[in-house]
């Protein structure tokens, strides 16, 4: 019986130009903001793969040289766009897509995509995401005032509740229509799409699957709780306009203005230092280039590391002296820019809590840790990379230091060091090894989900003809 | 029957607005995120300028103590203390090229920059200048939360743009239709008031609290937020006219939709959709239409480019040398030194022919960046939501305008202290090869660290900003005056019947 209630109940829908015109145009606008976001990450990752490759290519074939020289020229790597940013882009277009490997310096991510963008382009930029958290209360509030409000305005509530033996399936009818008509058009299509976009593109694989899964969770579970606290709102509301100016209010505290105050808050309440005194705090601890006075401490370390008395002892205590200067620099690194991104991720936590007061918080967090596209993926790229770097730097002054070279004597070495470092690959993390930051939000939304079902059970149970 | 007069409906409707407690409701939100906004920004200005002070002491330390090593390597050789390596020694022109030249250009806040944080969150407001890195800086930028940034700021500008109309409409659609919702819309038909009378007296009166309560909610805010009022009153008038044009602009917009006279459900409709539209739609669609007309160079492809561009000039190293030597004619009898040229030295004449090499796709970048800025400039009359922004920002000094004529500064700079340092660097080619063993710890062919000058940004005065606002705010006007008189037109005679 049910499911003949959801059809007549969404053949109303249909009928109500004004509702379903509004959810079919914010279909629409998520489809297109869809096709314009992963087309552009598709060219960009095009571009990334051909000079990723390029770079292999210069580091394999940058012929004979001192390998710490090597290790300066070094390759610049590129992060891949996540397999889900075209569902939700995140925090992609804020975060650099390239960083520089070179030795002595943890350099920054450059080339963020919306660095240069106008003011158009910025506020014109919005992926599905975005546009179902921030415009999916609107709709999904306008189809459950169309279905409630209205009908009990006209007395065809009443006649029908009066006819019902239980009241809370026509409530559910109702409830399931607004949420299937949205999900559906919504959610559905554009998950769809972004599967044979990414089959086409060969990025299919399980985690990507489970992903996608996840999201279409998320979004459907979203757009669930807001057609429940529609439906309630409605039913409870002394009249239409109550209802309708009720509705009106939580989406505007909901979507548009909590999230903003929540990270605003997240912000005042953990506040980051500047990256300028990050980066003052680094070149003073670690110099790339330091000073004569730190080369006598560097020497009197590098005797006592050798257990020699004369630098003479020591094979080649150039090489010797930038090992011990790198290796200091990543301890410095770890303790400097590793707390300030633990920062970020605290700010984000808090940020993901604060999805306790609004679901559209819960559903933006929950979104962003699903599709890969939250700072702690970005971090992990900047860890692997990291590590990579690391590793190519050690590499190459550990082959300075096995060889021997004083004065004016180099050791230099050439393709058959270079071809022994593995390329530089980043596989992305599989789904939930990086979702702790987020947990705060899948939990909000899952309360969210309890909470507002309950309301409209307790206010469907109470519903009199 | 002659009807009431519009001044007497519109005293009584005043005054019954004036009772409902969802106008203060409204207002009273309104002015608390206004408060909220300004002081978000100002919170994230104030931090950014003491960031931009650290900098500055940063750099007076790092100048302090190469003149204390310069000083100290005066010194002569001893056993334990040997000749210092050039990248060491700021006495050694060379290396006080490359490794003692760092210098802050640096771009204040306005004082009303609590307005509109604008691309203030996104945009560096410090660069790190040294002599040979290509264009002046690197395309480095501070830290802010990218979950924030993609998010958007709650700044004032935000509350104004996109807050406010939301609260006009939700008080227009209530209180506008009040009448047909409780089936009294036949009761007043009845009367010998014309719709347009009736209409326009509740919108006017609407008004009447909102613009005056919100003006002040938003001078409020500003000086909460620490701006000091008395010194940017002008602008702060602009800003003011520019947010009392917005809302009349909405007014003709809900002026347009009510003169149907609908039910609150159908008025708050439309209104969603044309606020949508008008925030999110036409943007949207204007940028997607943008980015594919004017794509965006690979950015990528400019990394690449610089990569293949450092290696030819690796490869062509010492012929470019040999040929900038020969191209000088006081430099022309040392050619022979091109080979033997210090690393810093080489760089003297290398960066500038990378520099050549990159600048059509440096160019192209900066064009697009350009062109871009234009559309954005000329979408903003279309969609006023744009245009209301921009216009904040342009007040604010957080506009992309600024930021870019920053980074020419900055890059013009640069040249300048390359004309200061570079000269002398070269000069070295033509002086005799220093001994193999010199008798100081430094090279003392440059007797201290030079003072450079510094930067300092030749910013547009507060009349050339409000200048750059007044064709916007006189098209505002325009546009709200155009929707006024098209709402006003649409109401010919009473509709009972929805």
């Amino acid at each position: 019986m049910i499911g003949s209630l959801v059809r007549l109940e969404l053949t109303i829908l249909r009928r109500d130009r004004r509702a379903w015109w509004s959810l079919v145009a914010l279909a629409v606008l998520v489809l297109l903001s869809f096709a314009a976001i992963a087309s552009d990450n598709a060219r960009t990752d095009g571009d990334k793969r051909a000079v990723a490759a390029a770079e292999r290519a210069r580091w394999v074939g940058q012929g004979e040289k001192d390998p710490h020289s090597a290790a300066h020229y070094s390759i610049f790597a590129f992060k891949p766009s996540p397999a889900l940013a075209g569902l939700d882009p995140g925090s992609e277009p804020f975060v650099g897509q390239t960083v520089w490997l070179e030795a002595h310096h943890q350099n920054d991510m450059l080339y963020r995509p919306q660095q240069n963008a106008s003011l158009l382009q910025r506020i014109g930029f919005a992926g599905p995401t975005a546009l179902i958290t921030g415009f999916g209360p609107l709709i999904v509030f306008l189809l459950a005032f169309t279905l409630v409000a209205q009908d009990r305005e006209r007395g065809t509530m009443r006649m029908a509740l009066g006819a019902a033996v239980h009241p809370r399936t026509i409530v559910g009818a109702k409830a399931l229509a607004v949420w299937s008509a949205s999900a559906g058009m919504l959610v559905l299509p554009v998950a769809i799409i972004s599967l044979l976009w990414l089959g086409v593109g060969g990025r299919l694989d399980g985690d990507v699957l489970l992903r996608t899964l996840c999201w279409i969770i998320a979004m459907a579970g979203y757009l669930a709780l807001l057609a429940a606290i529609g439906i309630a709102v409605s039913l409870r509301m002394g009249n239409a306009r109550l209802a309708l100016a009720g509705l009106f209010g939580l989406w505007i505290l909901f979507a548009l203005a909590l999230p903003r105050v929540a990270s605003g808050m997240a912000d005042a309440l953990r506040p980051l230092p500047s990256s300028q005194a990050i980066r003052q705090q680094m070149a003073e601890e670690a110099p790339a280039f330091w000073s004569d006075e730190q080369n006598v401490r560097n020497r009197a370390a590098l005797l006592e590391r050798y257990g020699v008395s004369r630098v003479e002892d020591i094979p080649n205590p150039r090489m010797a002296e930038l090992d011990l200067m790198e290796r200091h620099s990543h301890e410095v690194f770890d303790r400097v820019l590793g707390g300030f991104y633990a920062k970020v991720a605290s700010q984000d936590r808090l940020f993901a809590a604060l999805g306790f007061l609004s679901p559209t918080i819960a559903a933006q967090a929950s979104s962003a840790s699903v599709a890969g596209s939250d700072f702690s993926h970005h971090r992990h790229f900047i860890d692997t990379a990291e590590r990579y770097r690391r590793n190519l730097v050690n590499a190459m002054n550990s082959d300075g230091m096995a060889h021997r070279a004083h004065g004016t004597e180099r050791h230099t070495n050439d393709e058959r060091l270079w071809s022994r470092i593995p390329e530089f690959a980043y596989p992305a993390p599989p789904l939930g090894r990086l979702s702790s930051t987020a947990l705060p939000a899948f939990a909000a939304l899952l309360l969210w989900l309890g909470l507002a079902g309950l309301v409209l059970t307790v206010v469907s149970g109470r519903l009199r003809p | 029957m002659s009807g009431p007069r519009f001044r007497d409906l519109f005293a009584w409707e005043w005054r019954q607005v004036g009772r409902s407690p969802l106008l203060w409701a409204v207002l009273l939100i309104l002015s608390a995120s206004f408060v909220w906004g300004a002081l978000n920004t100002a919170v994230l200005h104030s931090a950014q300028t003491a960031a931009l002070e650290r900098a500055r002491q940063a750099d007076a330390a790092f100048h302090a103590s190469a003149v204390e090593r310069a000083r100290a390597y005066r010194a002569p050789v001893t056993a334990s203390a040997g000749p210092v390596a050039y990248w060491q020694d700021p006495t050694n022109v060379a290396g006080y090229s490359e490794y003692f030249v760092r210098k802050s250009a640096l771009k204040p806040h306005l004082p009303l920059s609590p307005l509109a944080a604008g691309v203030s969150d996104l945009a560096p407001s410090r660069l790190e200048i040294k002599l040979n890195t290509p264009f002046g800086f690197l395309d480095t930028y501070d830290f802010e939360n990218p979950r924030g940034l993609a998010l958007g700021r709650f700044d004032l500008a935000f509350a104004i743009v996109f807050l406010l109309p939301i609260g006009l409409l939700l008080l227009f659609a209530l209180l506008v239709t009040f009448e047909r919702d409780r089936d009294m819309l036949r009761l007043v038909a009845a009367q010998a008031t014309g719709p347009r009378a009736w209409i326009g007296a509740r919108m006017a009166a609407i008004l009447a609290w909102s613009v005056p309560a919100t003006v002040l909610a938003m001078i409020a805010a500003l000086g909460i937020a620490g701006v000091p009022l008395g010194a940017v009153v002008v602008s702060l008038a602009v800003a003011v006219l520019v947010t009392v044009l917005y809302m009349l602009f909405w007014s003709g917009v809900a002026l347009a939709v009510l003169a149907r006279q609908p039910g609150a459900g159908a008025a708050l409709g439309s209104f969603a959709a044309i606020w949508a539209a008008l925030t999110i739609g036409l943007p949207l669609a204007g940028s997607a239409v943008a980015g594919m007309i004017d794509p965006v160079p690979s950015a990528i492809g400019y990394v690449d480019a610089q990569r293949r561009i450092s290696d030819e000039i690796n490869r062509e190293r010492d012929a470019i040398l040999a040929a900038a030597l020969t191209g000088r004619p006081d430099l022309r009898p040392f050619a022979d030194r091109a080979a033997t040229l210090d690393y810093a030295t080489r760089l003297s004449f290398l960066v500038p022919e990378t520099e050549r090499r990159l600048s059509q796709l440096r160019i192209a970048i900066q064009d697009h960046r350009a062109r871009q800025e234009m559309v954005a400039h000329i979408a903003g009359f279309a969609i006023p939501t744009l245009g209301v922004e921009a216009a904040f920002a342009m007040l604010a000094g957080t506009d992309p305008t600024r930021q870019r004529a920053f980074e020419m500064q900055a890059r013009d700079y640069q040249l300048r202290l390359r004309e200061i340092v570079h000269p002398l660097v070269q000069r070295e080619i033509t002086q005799p090869p220093a001994p193999p063993d010199r008798e100081t710890r430094g090279r003392l062919n440059l007797a201290e660290p030079l003072t450079l000058p510094e930067f300092a940004l030749a910013d547009r005065s507060a009349a050339e900003r409000i200048g750059q606002v007044l064709p916007f705010l006189f098209w505002l006007s325009l546009l709200a005056l155009l929707c006024i008189a098209f709402g006003l037109g649409r109401i010919r005679k009473w509709r009972v019947v929805e």
